[in-house]
């Protein structure tokens, strides 16, 4: 157990093949749903009786909403709200991936590639097909900036186009690479514990540390991750300068 | 709750300047810890901006050398357009979050005109008292 990188294994808990297709049902599908299932028992919780003066839990929930409304209206203005409950649930999925994977034993969805490009790729997809059905063909306007001459179109339009591709791998790599990089580093930080001896104390001491700065990161980069869909969705929600 | 005991104004006056001094102190605290969350954020949002940009622009750029053997122009073209990118990414969000700050800053300076009077106000409302 002493790999760093152990923790990453995906483990087939049911195999299922379906036509010559992997399907099979993994720990990183266990976890996602119990991901899924810690989030909607926090809302449910909170929500089940709401009353004037809330109860510690509602509060949770309620500044839970708030942050995401507060995020959306001011980086994509109050017209992005129709899609509070896309963001709202991203925001809450990741920040709980995030959380959860820093229990003992656990496994971090968000940690793997696959999942977060997933997801960045959905909004990617779904973001460019509302700024399409907005602002139709002026949403191209985006890739020729104004104010400058045109024949600086020919190398700024390319640079524009490219900019815009990336958004996706850059919101999906940066998610799983914070998320890796810390869980490997407090596991090889763990792993001098036990070989250090007494003298083991010391890297105890920056593992506790550490496990302070990696839940801000969680939390920060689920965060970060909510706030760049909003940031995407202006762009398609309003037309570009 | 009978009237029958005078309420010591002085003293809740005193006590309600205290509580809202401690309350302002608070807030100040609580407001440099979110303009750290937020550059942090800031950081972690365009760090990775340019490496994206420069490592897709490059391996886009030698994948097209491959198929049309045209090695190595198209990843040098690659190699400065990405990074052109990526630093155009990095500029955009630098240049929206230090418009948001322009205007957090003028709110906050607004807000502590406000507060300032409002302080003002409770350290007439002592003097009356006593």
């Amino acid at each position: 157990m002493a790999d760093p990188l152990h923790q990453f294994v995906i483990t087939r808990t049911i195999p299922i093949e379906v036509a010559g297709i992997d399907l099979s049902f993994t720990n990183a599908s266990a976890w996602m749903l119990i991901v899924t299932g810690l989030a909607s028992t926090l809302l449910l919780a909170g929500l089940r009786k709401p009353q004037l003066v809330p109860t510690r839990t509602q509060s949770a929930v309620e500044m839970l909403y708030e942050v995401v409304d507060e995020t959306i209206v001011s980086s994509a203005g109050p017209e992005a709200r129709k899609f509070f409950p896309l963001i709202f649930t991203t925001f809450l999925f990741i920040l709980f991936a995030n959380l959860a994977g820093l229990l003992p034993y656990s496994f971090t969805v968000t940690s793997h590639i696959a999942v977060t490009f997933a997801m960045a790729l959905i909004a990617f997809v779904g973001i460019t097909l509302v700024g399409i059905f907005t602002q139709g063909f002026g949403f191209l306007r985006m890739f020729a900036p104004s104010g400058v001459p045109p024949i600086m179109y020919i190398i700024l339009t390319p640079i524009e186009i490219v900019g815009y591709f990336i958004r996706p791998i850059s919101l999906s790599v940066r998610l799983f690479a914070n998320m890796m990089a810390g869980h490997v580093l407090l596991k090889v930080l763990a792993g001098f514990v036990v070989s250090l001896g007494v003298f083991g104390i010391f890297p105890l001491l920056v593992v506790v540390a550490m496990t302070a700065l990696e839940t801000l990161v969680a939390v920060l980069q689920a965060y970060v991750f909510t706030v760049l869909l909003c940031v995407y969705l202006n762009d398609a929600l309003h037309a570009h300068h | 709750m009978p009237d029958s005991k005078p309420i010591d104004e002085a003293a809740l006056d005193r006590r309600l300047a205290e509580f809202r001094a401690a309350r302002t102190v608070e807030q100040v605290r609580a407001d440099a810890s979110r303009t750290a969350g937020t550059a942090m954020g800031l950081g972690f949002r365009i760090g990775i901006e340019l490496v994206v940009g420069v490592a897709i622009g490059t391996g886009g750029g030698w994948a097209l050398d491959r198929w049309l053997g045209t090695a190595p122009w198209l990843m040098i073209v690659g190699l400065i357009v990405g990074f052109a990118a990526g630093l155009r990414n990095v500029f955009r969000s630098a240049d929206t979050m230090g418009k948001k700050w322009d205007a957090a800053e003028q709110a906050d300076a607004a807000r502590n005109v406000a507060a300032g009077r409002e302080s003002t106000n409770v350290a007439a409302d002592r003097e009356k008292g006593k």
